[in-house]
């Protein structure tokens, strides 16, 4: 396909070690069809890697995983990675996917203003529930899998040749599917529990830019 | 986000802010939370929503939404 994803997954605490290794399987996606993955794991994930590699690789989906704010969007130990200062010329024609607190909300349509094809993202507060009793194992954490594998979608089905608009509503459409399952009495009192911060993550993914755009 | 006009009624305001009191302080003891990447704990969460910040204006609006969603069945509908 020759495509090539560059995704940011900083680890330096609990909750964006549950991205980082959540990731993994939109790792093991792109791999599996052929797309070269840029992975700024971890203390690569700094503002200095990420322009460069941008600039030397120039890939076409940008997957971003991290603290944000309005305007900006965090790497590793919160270094800004991505603001107004550096959109236009990092973005271009690019599609991004930010996973993380409100950076939909201006830096979203800010980029699609500096050239940017399309963005995913979230307007306000990303909240992310987890199980304490699993939080050495990330993975096998069931209540935070509700929350990471609809929240994947985006990634992953733009990495199977979705186009945006289709990305954002499978996640969509997931992030709902797992609603209903956790406010039915299949749940358990931690996934019912958690089921309003799921619906918060819902209300606010925003999309913006070429719906039609793809990889 | 809607601008939920509902919450200038100071009563609604009050109902609303029990509902999450509530709500949140019956979280289930074996969830963490976090909100941005950050971990952030029960209390800090009913702290924002007492003092009416940015965070615990959030919720509430949330809140709201949750309930006006689901009395209108929209929170069922896909796309």
């Amino acid at each position: 396909m020759g495509s090539v994803l560059l995704l940011t997954r900083p680890n330096h605490d609990l909750p964006t070690t549950y991205l980082y290794h959540w990731s993994e399987l939109v790792i093991k996606e792109a791999s599996n069809k052929g797309i070269k993955v840029l992975d700024l794991e971890g203390k690569k994930a700094n503002k200095s890697q990420f322009s460069s590699y941008i600039s030397k690789n120039k890939p076409e989906l940008l997957f971003l995983n991290g603290h944000g704010a309005k305007d900006c969007v965090g790497g590793y130990d919160n270094e800004i990675l991505l603001d107004s200062s550096n959109c236009e010329a990092l973005l271009k024609g690019k599609i991004l996917y930010v996973r993380s607190c409100e950076a939909g909300a201006v830096l979203g349509p800010f980029s699609i203003g500096k050239g940017a094809a399309a963005f995913i993202g979230y307007s306000r507060s990303y909240w992310l529930i987890r199980s304490i009793s699993k939080s050495t194992r990330p993975l096998n954490d069931s209540v935070a899998k509700l929350f990471l594998e609809p929240s994947n979608q985006v990634p992953i089905s733009l990495i199977k040749g979705r186009n945006v608009k289709e990305s954002y509503d499978k996640s969509q459409k997931e992030m709902r599917r797992n609603f209903s399952y956790m406010i039915s009495s299949k749940a358990s009192i931690e996934e019912r529990d958690a089921a309003f911060f799921l619906f918060a993550n819902l209300s606010c993914q925003v999309m913006y830019g070429q719906g039609t755009a793809k990889l | 986000m809607d601008n939920f006009e509902e919450l200038r009624d100071e009563g609604l305001q009050d109902y609303i802010k029990e509902l999450v009191v509530a709500r949140i302080n019956a979280l289930s003891k074996e969830l963490e939370i976090s909100v941005g990447g950050e971990n952030i704990t029960r209390e800090e969460i009913l702290k924002s929503v007492m003092e009416g910040n940015e965070l615990g204006r959030e919720v509430i609006e949330m809140q709201l939404k949750f309930l006006r969603d689901i009395s209108e069945g929209k929170i069922y509908q896909s796309g």
